[in-house]
């Protein structure tokens, strides 16, 4: 767990995805053509995580994920202030997964990123044993979620200023109940994982 | 998207952690999507079409050279189905339907080529033997020359 704080070189200003997503978007509309490349890098990893909690399959995401950044070039102009950007990404990606979960009424397939049995988390050569234990335990806790929790911890986890009006109407909720809903799921999974860490 | 919140929970630090480790994003998306910003053509108006499913039906062993891919991709009011069946290793075929059926070309763009194919009185149209690869589909409206339209667009899509 405290590996996500790794720093990087200390020459470096430590900015985060949303500054560094709203310089580039800055510089593109400036006339940068490379900065949108470095838009689509930055902001791609965390669409992939929020589009993949509304359930779609792979290339499902992909579509959505490439549709959303077809609907920023062709409209970039409606963002109005360039921190903005992350915010008018993630909800036309929500918007679109949620489309295009409700036109697919068929059965989502199980994905096997579901059901596989959790493998240790290996790149870190020097992990230890305990930290293997609780990687793999905290991913076996985070599937025994409803499908709400996950869905809603999954997106709070990569969108830490989510819009939550729109994830209210999505999950079929009022608004005032997101904040009470994401703790007792939070309180769920930390409760779980004191019950799976003593055998 | 401006909610104050509360601190984030060091445990939302691990859970991104996890699903970065056990969902991790695809190997060569991002070029897959540059790609597709790069060959758009922001001058051009048209409906998008976007995606609804896809499926393979398995024919032999998991993810192998025989599996058929079924896609359906839709916009307002129109339904695109393709039927993508293997030739050989590196070709393919593919079997369109679009419902409502109406006057239509369909254009196939890979690689910076198209090909086109008449969509017929029932919606079908057809490209028999196409390389594997990123590929994308227009759907032309009627008319020569310049008089013709980009009437509605696929995203860029693998077979």
């Amino acid at each position: 767990m405290a590996a996500t704080h790794a720093a990087g070189p200390t020459d470096v200003p430590n900015r985060s995805v949303w500054e560094r997503a709203a310089a580039s978007f800055d510089d593109w509309r400036n006339g940068d053509q490379a900065a949108l490349d470095e838009l689509v890098r930055a902001l791609t990893p965390v669409l992939w995580h929020v589009v993949r909690a509304y359930g779609l399959t792979p290339a499902a995401t992909e579509d959505v994920i490439q549709t959303t950044w077809l609907a920023l070039v062709r409209h970039g102009h409606q963002v109005n202030e360039s921190a903005a950007v992350g915010g008018w990404l993630l909800t036309t990606a929500r918007r679109t997964a949620w489309r295009a979960k409700s036109v697919d009424g068929r059965a989502i397939p199980v994905e096997d990123v579901d059901l596989a049995p959790s493998l240790p988390h290996t790149s870190a050569a020097e992990s230890t044993a305990i930290e293997h234990l609780s990687a793999s335990s905290l991913w076996q806790q985070v599937q025994q979620l409803d499908d709400r929790c996950q869905r809603l911890l999954r997106i709070v986890a990569f969108d830490d200023r989510p819009d939550y009006a729109g994830l209210a109407s999505e999950l079929g909720m009022p608004v005032g109940s997101i904040g009470p809903t994401r703790r007792r799921c939070l309180d769920k999974l930390r409760v779980a994982l004191q019950k799976g860490d003593q055998p | 998207m401006t909610t104050p919140d509360e601190p984030r929970d060091s445990l939302f630090l691990a859970l991104k952690s996890a699903y970065e480790a056990n969902d991790p994003i695809p190997e060569g998306l991002v070029d897959r999507l540059l790609t597709a910003l790069a060959v758009e053509d922001l001058d051009l108006e048209y409906e998008l079409l976007t995606m609804v499913h896809r499926s393979s039906q398995l024919a032999g062993t998991r993810g192998g050279n025989d599996d058929k891919l079924v896609m359906e991709f839709s916009a307002a009011g129109v339904t695109l189905m393709l039927r993508i069946s293997p030739i050989d290793a590196n070709h393919r075929r593919i079997d369109g339907w679009v419902s409502p059926a109406q006057p239509l070309t369909a254009s196939l763009w890979q690689d910076a080529a198209t090909v086109e194919s008449a969509v017929g009185a029932h919606g079908r149209f057809e490209f028999d033997f196409v390389p594997r690869g990123l590929t994308r589909l227009d759907l032309l409206q009627p008319g020569t020359g310049s008089s013709r339209s980009t009437a509605f667009r696929t995203t860029l899509f693998e077979i």
